[in-house]
This record gives structure tokens, C-alpha cells and sequence, in this order.
């Protein structure tokens, strides 16, 4: 196999659980044991009521495009991409709750604010799947 | 509440050689390759230092912007101009907001009596460090092999190509274009306004006229955003020195008076500097949380303003400020630049250096040297008639800082 050739994430105390969640295929997000807020990226305090407990909860996977960027000029590791799409998801659990990925399986110019999109994981290595998100 | 109106100073201005390229990323390789920004720190701080008619043993304080791209630290700025005692330092990490945030800093610092002549300063090399492109988070292994891995956010954006400032910025940009109808033609005006400035200052990077057309067929980088909605790549450094208003008296140039200081943004302002973490609504100008304040102090009001320099790392940047600092309402910021308006004989005067999209990405230190040189009625062909009070900002995506000033 050749060489992979892009940035991957190398997963600290605060963000391992997400990561072998991914590995799963499961979406997981940091949610407060207290209060139930969910918050992303992984942080140790909630932003609502400050409480230092949360858990790793499974989500859908299932949200909408709240914004996204077309990529035509991309940096070395992705020079080949291009044009390729990132866009910030938004999902179903709650309104703020967003995470950005590529949107695959349609084309770029496809795209619109508030499509329906689902998670699908891309695994990269032994170690990491990187979640995507496709037309729902 | 206290007050700094009218307290502090800006007693003195400088720059250093400047050089760069007119596309965001420059092919072109800058003569200032082999400078470090250490040295153009010092050449800016040292010309405001003369500006004022101080010598370099009267400062006792220091105040940086930086980024970890470029830092030039307050420390080798006190070395090199051998400042005998230190009462006043500050190296403050936060980006374009940092900036006329130092500043306020500085004044703050020198009402509280904590400093007398304090020096602040932004020197950056963008040309050569390339940091609006080849982003080292998203570069490739094989060329920068210690960033194969990334932590922290960065885990959750680089692995998509998700890598630069940019990037983000246009994801804001697109919800304000869907959302209130903002088209390229508005960003188009923006840029084409700052290049017609940018003709009368000798000091501008870009000079190069550019039409409409010219504009919708600037390639696009990130769509929305084409190579014309960035700013400039450039190396320099730009230097300010404040004093008390009352030391002010006895210095060689006529004083220019910090009317309203504030800085600030809205909840959950969020990583990088391009999209909020979960912020409300990301078209949202983070100005509208703190431009009250700002005009409280200083009381005056966004229609008292002469010209406005304001914090242009993407043309779109230009339009959420006017709107959160009440020169339109939200969403009518589009409409605001056409026809003239922000341009020099115009209703409100922009950025009338060029700014960064067309003088240098210098983090709005160069819009303060600007707004001071406009203020003592030296900005030469491009001097707006008569200015007496004036705003200068420095921003990132969601959080900003910004000074009204007067003569």
C-alpha cells in the first residue's frame, strides 16, 4: 500500500475515546453527566454548568451541513484532492453541536446548507478511521 | 466604570523596510528573506521611538503581538534597544484581535501609572514563512515530516484538509452570503477600493489597479474566497509609542488621543480563528459585543468617525466590521461598500493605505500608523479632509479589539 500521505491525529488523554469510538464505527460525543450537554472538541469543562464529569455517549450520526468550503488550492498533502469538499456538520442531538468533515459521494457543487447527511468511517490506518459524512 | 479617554497618546510611529508579494501566496522572493523580524521589530520601534522625540533609555515598557509563526519577543526588543529598566511587558498570543489590543494594554497601563513610554509593536514575515499557505498542519509528510501527526484541535480538522485560516473564514463567509444575500460583487468592491488607496501610498505591496472583472476572475481558493479576498504576504514591522497626555506636551510631534478602547467578542468564541466552537451564529461580527463600549468611552458615535482602519485579513472581514461597529445594520454591510462609500472622498473612508489586502499583512499595526498619520494631517495625497476623530480595529473571525482616536 502506498505510503499515506496526509496529517492524522495523534489522540491525547482528552480525545483517545473519540477516536476508538471511530475504530468501532461508532460517532461518540463528550456529553456532561450532569446537565446533558454535549460539547465538541473534547474539553474537561462544561460550557453550561461546569461540571468536570462527562461521558462519551453514541450519536446518530445523522445531522444537516451547516456550512461548507470548496477547496480548490489545497495544501501539499491534499494538492491531489482537489476540488474537495469541508463543511461544518450540525447534528441531530443538538443545535450547536457540529463537526467538520468531508462530504463525499456527491459532487462538490452538490453541496447546500442544511442537507441531510450520515457518517460513514474512512479507515486509514490500523489505528485511525476518520469520520466522513455522505448525502443522507 | 473607569475611563482611559483622553488619558494616553500615541506620541510616535514607525515602520520598518517592508517587502512582500500582491498574491497571497508570493512567488516572488522578498528582499527581506535574510532580515529577521527581530531586526524589522527594532527598525519599526526605534523610527516611532525618534518619531516621538524619546530616546530609546526613556522607554520602560513593551508591548507585542505575535503568533507562534513570528514572534520577535518583547525580551530581544528590550535588548536590542537597551532599555535600561523594564516596567511594562506583555507578549500577547491572540492572534489579528492582539494587535490594538496591546495597545490598549499599554494605555491602560500607563493611566495606572504602572509605565511611562511604552513601545508596541507587530513584526511579522508572511512572504517567506508562507503561513496563508503551505500551513504546516496541513502540509504533507514527506515534506514536513514532524507534522504526520497532529494533536489537540488540530485532530479534528487537519485529517480533512482542513488547514488553514482561510478555510475556516470562508465557512463563516458563506453563511453570511446565504444568509443576507452578500455577494462577490461586494467583496469585489472592497477589494477594488483598497487598490485604488494603495496608488497614493508609496509603502503599499500592491499597487497594481484591479477591475471587476478582474476580480471575478481572480481564481478561487477556497470557494468563496478567491486569491483577491486575501491579504497581502509580507515581511515588516510596524511601532507605535504611547505616553501620558500630560508628558505628551514636551514631545516633538502634535499628540494623537486615545478617545475609546475595548476589545472583546461573544460566548464561546472558539479555536484557530476562523469558526466558532458553538457559538450562536458564525456570520455574527464579533465587533456588536463590544462597539457600545468602545463608543461609551470614547463618546462620540460610529457617524462621528472621519475614516475607519479596519482589520482587513479578508476583504469579507471589512464587511462584518462595518456592520458590528454600527456603521450599517447586520446583514446590510454588503450594500454598504458599493457606490463609492468606503472609498477616499467617500461617506466613510476605509482603509485608506490600502490595508493588508494592499499595503501589507502587518495585524492593523500599519492602519494605526495610518490613523495617526491621517490624524496630524500627513497622509499626503490621500489625506481625508479635515479628519479629526478616527477608528482602528484589529480582528480575528470572533474576537476583536479596537481604538477611536483623535487629533
Amino acid at each position: 500500500m502506498e505510503q499515506y500521505d496526509k496529517p492524522l491525529p495523534l489522540p491525547s488523554a482528552e480525545t483517545r475515546e473519540f477516536w476508538e469510538g471511530c475504530k468501532r464505527g461508532e460517532l461518540l460525543m463528550q456529553q456532561c453527566a450532569d446537565c446533558g450537554t454535549y460539547r465538541f472538541f473534547p474539553r474537561p469543562m462544561c460550557h453550561v454548568c461546569n461540571s468536570f464529569s462527562a461521558e462519551w455517549s453514541k450519536v446518530s450520526g445523522r445531522g444537516k451541513v451547516f456550512s461548507w468550503v470548496v477547496v480548490h488550492q489545497a495544501s501539499p498533502a491534499f494538492a491531489g484532492d482537489v476540488p474537495y469538499v469541508v463543511a461544518s456538520v450540525q447534528l441531530s442531538e443538538q443545535d450547536d453541536l457540529r463537526i467538520f468533515g468531508n462530504v463525499e459521494g456527491c459532487s462538490p457543487k452538490d453541496v447546500e446548507l442544511n442537507m441531510p447527511v450520515e457518517v460513514f468511517f474512512d479507515e486509514i490506518t490500523e489505528d485511525i478511521s476518520l469520520p466522513k459524512w455522505k448525502p443522507a | 466604570m473607569g475611563s482611559l479617554k483622553d488619558k494616553v497618546v500615541i506620541a510616535g510611529i514607525g515602520h520598518s523596510a517592508t517587502d512582500g508579494g500582491s498574491k497571497f501566496d508570493s512567488k516572488q522572493e522578498s528582499k527581506l528573506k535574510g532580515v529577521s523580524d527581530v531586526q524589522l521589530a527594532l527598525q519599526a520601534c526605534k523610527m516611532a521611538i525618534d518619531d516621538a522625540g524619546l530616546a530609546s533609555q526613556d522607554v520602560d515598557g513593551i508591548g507585542c503581538a505575535h503568533a507562534l509563526d513570528s514572534a520577535a519577543p518583547s525580551h530581544q526588543i528590550a535588548l536590542g534597544l537597551g532599555v535600561p529598566e523594564i516596567s511594562f511587558q506583555v507578549d500577547n498570543y491572540a492572534g489579528g484581535a492582539g494587535s490594538i489590543a496591546v495597545v490598549q494594554m499599554a494605555a491602560a497601563a500607563i493611566e495606572a501609572g504602572l509605565a511611562r513610554n511604552i513601545v508596541c509593536y507587530r513584526a511579522m514575515k508572511t512572504s517567506t514563512a508562507g503561513r496563508l499557505t503551505g500551513h504546516p498542519r496541513g502540509a504533507s509528510i514527506s515534506q514536513f515530516p514532524d507534522y504526520q501527526s497532529v494533536t489537540g484541535e488540530a485532530e479534528f480538522m487537519a485529517p480533512f484538509g482542513l488547514d488553514s485560516v482561510r478555510m475556516e473564514n470562508a465557512m463563516r463567509w458563506k453563511r453570511h452570503m446565504i444568509k443576507y444575500g452578500t455577494s462577490s460583487e461586494h467583496t469585489g468592491a472592497v477589494a477594488i477600493t483598497h487598490r485604488e488607496h494603495a496608488a497614493f501610498n508609496d509603502r503599499a505591496l500592491a499597487r497594481q489597479p484591479i477591475t471587476m472583472e478582474d476580480y471575478l476572475n481572480s481564481p478561487m481558493v477556497v470557494d468563496p474566497v478567491r486569491e483577491l479576498d486575501i491579504c497581502l504576504a509580507s515581511d515588516g514591522g510596524y511601532a507605535v509609542v504611547l505616553t501620558s497626555a500630560e508628558s505628551a506636551r514636551d514631545l516633538k510631534q502634535s499628540p494623537v488621543y486615545i478617545m475609546g478602547a475595548a476589545m472583546g467578542g461573544g460566548p464561546l468564541p472558539g479555536y484557530a480563528s476562523g469558526f466558532p466552537a458553538q457559538a450562536p451564529e458564525p456570520a455574527e461580527a464579533a465587533a456588536k459585543y463590544f462597539s457600545k463600549r468602545l463608543y461609551n468611552m470614547a463618546d462620540v458615535g460610529p457617524n462621528d468617525m472621519d475614516f475607519a482602519q479596519i482589520y482587513d485579513c479578508f476583504t469579507f472581514a471589512v464587511i462584518y466590521q462595518l456592520e458590528g461597529y454600527g456603521f450599517c445594520k447586520e446583514g446590510e454591510g454588503g450594500p454598504f461598500v458599493e457606490d463609492g462609500r468606503i472609498a477616499l472622498g467617500g461617506e466613510l473612508p476605509v482603509n485608506t493605505h490600502g490595508g493588508q489586502l494592499s499595503e501589507g499583512y502587518f495585524w492593523s499595526m500599519n492602519h494605526l500608523y495610518e490613523a495617526v498619520q491621517q490624524l496630524r494631517g500627513h497622509a499626503g495625497a490621500r489625506q481625508v479632509k479635515d479628519a479629526e476623530i478616527g477608528l482602528v480595529t484589529g480582528h480575528t473571525a470572533q474576537v476583536g479589539s479596537a481604538l477611536i482616536l483623535r487629533r
